[in-house]
């Protein structure tokens, strides 16, 4: 009861103190506070040679539920509500033309490079040490 | 950016508090309407627990900027849960260190084509100059655009909306691009669900095999972390 607990405050300790690390870094970076705290994580897990148990335990359920993180910030879509119909045509044509034309270019040049092949046939989902 | 966008009143505090529990009610509800239709697209959390949360703003306090604040404390926690993405980053390592080129190319071609063909029809077609900008944070994953569309004077929330509904394309159109190309392979499909349609197509290529899960979320992170990169400096 008390280690799942733990392992939570220390998880949170850590992005925290990552992300906030990043928002300094951000003042030189011209990056996200976000990105430059990915990158301070990053270098954590590559000095301590692997990512510690209790991050690992705990991150990938934060990030299953991220999208409820998001709902603040689309909120702000209801005070475009006018905006959003003066720019219909246009938002139609940049959202859905657009993207499947990338859709069809990225699954074209896929296909080209990484085709299956008997020899060279290489799965992502096999991560064991090379 | 401040945890508590308030002062510490009493007030605020439990009015904070209110949103935020209704906020995780309506999430939770969601969660189980998405089961209920076996994961529907239209069905997606995001959508739904926007809708109800703004349904009871309708009902309860209409100023949904006054609403907006008293959430800023998820607002801000998001940031510390986008840079939780350092998890899947590293385990991608291997992978990207294995296909090198072959793999970036094309998610390279995808981050570049995608925000500026859409950043293209804006700009002819004359639309405000924070919207032709927030659109080309239109296929990163949804964290970083919102982060990257503020730096380059666009609109964060916007750029959330913008990435949910090219996500959902993305997943709807999928089957038809396939037909369209004739081609039907796992990798293909990994790589151009987590290119274009980023966190929600790359929850779609899990469901569709662990291999396409793999290749999509390995392209979410390259193309999420570089696109965002590049915005940024290029542009910030």
């Amino acid at each position: 009861m008390i280690k799942p607990f733990l392992q939570h405050i220390g998880t949170l300790i850590v992005l925290i103190g990552a992300y906030e690390l990043g928002d300094v870094a951000s003042v030189v970076i011209p990056l996200p506070a976000t990105i430059n705290g990915l990158f301070v994580l990053l270098l954590v897990f590559a000095v301590y040679g692997k990512v510690p148990a209790f991050l690992n335990a705990v991150i990938p359920l934060y990030l299953g539920h991220m999208s409820m993180f998001f709902v603040p910030a689309i909120m702000a879509v209801w005070l475009f509500q006018q905006a959003v119909y003066d720019h219909w045509l246009a938002l139609v044509l940049a959202l859905v033309l657009t993207t499947i034309a990338s859709m069809a270019l990225v699954m074209w040049v896929s296909n080209k490079l990484l085709k299956p092949s008997p020899k060279t046939n290489s799965d992502p989902t096999d991560q064991s040490p090379q | 950016m401040n945890l508590f966008a308030f002062d510490l009143s009493f007030s605020d505090i439990s009015h904070s508090a209110m949103w935020i529990v209704m906020l995780v009610l309506c999430y939770g509800l969601a969660i189980r309407f998405a089961t209920w239709t076996n994961q529907h697209i239209l069905a997606h959390p995001i959508l739904i627990t926007t809708t109800l949360l703004l349904t009871l703003t309708q009902l309860i306090e209409p100023d949904v900027g006054q609403v907006m604040t008293h959430l800023h404390p998820i607002k801000y926690l998001l940031g510390p849960l986008t840079v939780g993405l350092a998890l899947p980053v590293y385990n991608q390592f291997p992978v990207l260190r294995e296909l090198g080129i072959k793999v970036i190319i094309p998610i390279a071609v995808g981050g570049l084509f995608a925000p500026l063909s859409a950043f293209s029809v804006l700009y002819l077609l004359d639309a405000e100059r924070a919207w032709q900008l927030t659109i080309l944070t239109k296929s990163i994953t949804t964290p970083f655009a919102m982060d990257t569309a503020t730096i380059l004077g666009g609109i964060a929330g916007l750029a959330a909306v913008f990435n949910i509904i090219t996500g959902m394309i993305g997943v709807m159109a999928l089957p038809s691009v396939n037909r369209l190309l004739q081609i039907n392979d796992d990798k293909a499909n990994g790589i151009v669900l987590g290119t274009i349609a980023h966190g929600i197509g790359t929850s779609k290529a899990v469901l569709l095999s662990e291999q396409s899960g793999a290749f999509a979320s390995l392209a979410l992170c390259v193309n999420g972390v570089g696109t965002a990169i590049v915005l940024s400096v290029l542009l910030g």
